[in-house]
């Protein structure tokens, strides 16, 4: 019966040494002073504008660079299209070099330069099967021939007594 | 301005802007900072602690006040943001260990054999369990009646609340804290 006692006539709550006002008013004026020097409007921020002027440069270099380049690339080629094949094909037999390596890979078809790349290397094969196909022999080697290997090598004959049976 | 300091007082300084924001905030403080207070440490149980937090509640306090929406009191609403930034302090410092705390805040009186065979540490710890178990208002209402001992007419003008709501509040909290506590106890 006695746990249907209300458990808060026996349970007493003790007062919390609260601090005077004056720790309040420190608190929260410490907050307010703090929220005056520390934040500042964005806009009123030197960062801010100093950042605005960066990115303004570097979006209108990086705009004007892209826009020349790329008249340099379509100028050409329109002037390209205007001629006729033989009048191109004459300058470059005229002017061949003139011309690097590099430019002119630029303007050779793909398809090209692979197929003809395959025939050099199949080429290339053909030798060094040649080659491999060669069989050597110690017969044609002459004894005095490999003696002279030795001594050139620095070989002593005795370091191979057992492989030899000497 | 101490004189007629009250919510609708704090709220229109506030609306009014420019330095009158600053002055609304120390408005809040004057009338409800030894509340929160108390209400923090009651859980901290550390001076340290409840300075800490409760400079955490300010802080939020001031930032937040705009979005304020009067749909409730301005207290219920500063309540729930102590609540969740002591709730989530004490998260923290649970991992923590060797931190020097108050004494029990309550006393056990003798003759109620469950309460007898336990610690004053035990039923606060338990106390406050319970307390963070119940719905917001209620243990709004718990806090000021049991702890703060206000009358029902004083928190009443507090929460916007009326009396009768009050008492009902009070009486259903005390139901499920107890039954919460001899729950724990009897396991």
């Amino acid at each position: 019966m006695k746990n249907e006692k209300d458990i808060f006539d026996f349970i007493k709550a003790k007062k919390v040494d609260v601090p005077d006002q004056a720790y309040f008013a420190a608190l929260a004026n410490s907050i307010t002073d703090s929220k005056k020097n520390n934040i500042v409007p964005i806009y009123k921020r030197p960062v801010f504008w100093l950042s605005s002027a960066a990115a303004a440069i570097v979006i209108v270099f990086v705009a004007l660079n892209f826009g020349e380049t790329n008249v340099m690339h379509e100028k050409p080629l329109l002037a390209m299209n205007d001629l006729d094949t033989e009048i191109v094909y004459d300058y470059v037999n005229e002017n061949i070099n003139d011309f690097d390596a590099e430019m002119i890979s630029e303007f050779i078809p793909t398809e090209v330069i692979t197929s003809n790349t395959t025939e050099i290397f199949e080429v290339e094969l053909e030798e060094v099967k040649t080659i491999e196909t060669e069989e050597l022999s110690f017969e044609d080697i002459s004894t005095e021939d490999i003696l002279n290997y030795f001594e050139s090598e620095e070989i002593s004959l005795s370091d191979f007594e057992d492989e030899l049976f000497i | 301005m101490q004189k007629h300091l009250d919510d609708k007082y704090i709220i229109d300084l506030y609306n009014q802007g420019g330095k009158n924001i600053d002055i609304a905030f120390k408005g809040i403080v004057t009338l409800y900072g030894d509340k929160l207070y108390s209400q923090i440490r009651r859980i901290t149980r550390n001076h340290e602690h409840t300075n800490d937090v409760l400079q955490n509640v300010l802080i939020k306090i001031h930032q937040n006040l705009d979005g304020f929406n009067q749909d409730s009191s301005l207290y219920t609403w500063i309540y729930r943001i102590a609540r969740n930034e002591t709730l989530n302090f004490i998260d923290k410092e649970k991992r923590r260990s060797g931190v020097d705390l108050d004494a029990p805040m309550i006393e056990i009186l003798a003759g109620h054999d469950i309460l007898d065979d336990t610690t004053p540490e035990k039923i606060q710890q338990l106390l406050q369990d319970a307390i963070e178990s119940l719905p917001e208002k209620q243990a709004l209402v718990f806090q000021l009646k049991y702890f703060e001992e206000l009358k029902y007419s004083e928190i009443s003008k507090q929460l916007a609340t009326s009396e009768g709501a009050l008492k009902a509040s009070f009486h259903l909290a005390k139901q499920k804290i107890q039954q919460f506590i001899i729950d724990r106890l009897n396991h």
